[in-house]
């Protein structure tokens, strides 16, 4: 049978790193797509993936089992996220060529992937373009595919905030592409 | 309900969210509003582009790296207030938070003390009436010179006076 998240961190908090290993192997794929679609970053996405990790290990005794554990791990990550954020506008970083871009082209005709590879990028910007609270809220509901409910929990606000918040990145994400002349 | 409340609804509808009486309010009405059933379309379009960034798996090695930073961490339990206070400003903490308080409760007592009405000069005070030998002498002479003995005199005295004749 396979073991709950919340049983895992149960393990853990007692110092089994079988169970942490668990955890990881169980989380890892989600977390990094969400840090990577947020920070539109591959290898900043990569840092802060692990660090959401190691705080988790670090911070196991805090962890309260009657509240989700996949909310508790986003919210984790989305403050780190946040951070991250916020040092690079401190220090006006750009972030560097995104590989997974051009490593993951299912396309075999040139024509289609460069065709995808720009649409990637557009959508990539548009996404970036958005307000902070939005750009969580929609990459959680489209790249994470969490529930509203998961997504208030794990942005610690109301459900009326995250339908709110959905409804304007969708409208803004298509105005972007709009003015980019591909919806 | 008008098409300005569907439209702010379809977002929620096209993500399955909406509660069976919404969804049926946005069935029944985008069956006959052209406008707010493009606006669905395009809902559903805008959903599909946003795919085209597609999920990019943990890179190789992630893992064995995490794993082996994971050794070094050290488990931090529950604080109490005293290791959030310490954790503050270091170890000294709470040796400058009670410096820092006894500071402050010392500032409170002298402002109170210079706040008071200053304390009044010996050459300021009234003399006070000289006093003969006999402290029920100046009373005699008092009653003597009165109308009233009563005006002048509490009950004690007339006792005072009464045992003196």
């Amino acid at each position: 049978m396979r073991a709950s998240d919340e049983d895992l961190m149960k393990r853990c908090r007692e110092g089994d790193m079988s169970a942490f290993e668990l955890i990881v192997l169980r989380y890892k794929d989600a977390i990094f797509n969400f840090t990577y679609h947020f920070l539109a970053d591959y290898h900043r996405a990569q840092d802060i993936s692990q660090e959401t990790f190691l705080r988790v290990l670090r911070y196991a005794d805090r962890y309260k089992s009657r509240n989700s554990f996949k909310s508790w791990i986003y919210r984790i990550a989305t403050n780190l996220c946040k951070n991250e954020l916020r040092d690079r506008s401190r220090h006006k970083e750009l972030p560097l060529d995104d590989p997974a871009v051009y490593t993951e082209s299912r396309y075999t005709s040139p024509d289609k992937a460069y065709e995808n590879e720009e649409m990637q990028r557009l959508v990539r910007e548009a996404v970036n373009a958005l307000p902070e609270d939005q750009r969580m809220a929609i990459v959680m509901r489209e790249y994470q595919d969490m529930s509203y409910e998961e997504i208030a929990s794990a942005l610690n606000c109301s459900l009326g905030a995250v339908k709110s918040k959905i409804y304007r990145a969708r409208q803004n994400i298509k105005r972007i592409l709009i003015e980019a002349e591909v919806s | 309900m008008n098409c300005e409340k569907i439209k702010a609804l379809l977002s929620v509808y096209v993500d399955g969210e909406a509660t069976e009486k919404e969804a049926r309010l946005i069935r029944e009405h985008i069956a006959v509003c052209a406008d707010c059933k493009q606006e669905e379309q395009s809902l559903y379009r805008t959903s599909e582009m946003l795919k085209h960034w597609g999920n990019t798996p943990a890179p190789d090695g992630f893992c064995e790296a995490l794993l082996a930073k994971a050794e070094n961490v050290t488990r931090r339990p529950r604080r109490s207030i005293i290791d959030a206070v310490r954790s503050l400003a270091g170890p000294r903490a709470i040796i400058r938070v009670a410096v820092y308080g006894a500071t402050v409760v010392l500032l409170c007592v002298a402002v109170i003390l210079l706040a008071r009405p200053p304390l009044r000069r010996a050459s300021m005070v009234e003399p006070l009436p000289t006093i003969s030998e006999s402290p029920l002498q100046n009373l005699d002479e008092t009653a003597q010179g009165s109308e009233s003995f009563l005006e002048y005199t509490t009950m004690a005295e007339i006792k005072v006076k009464g045992l003196w004749k």
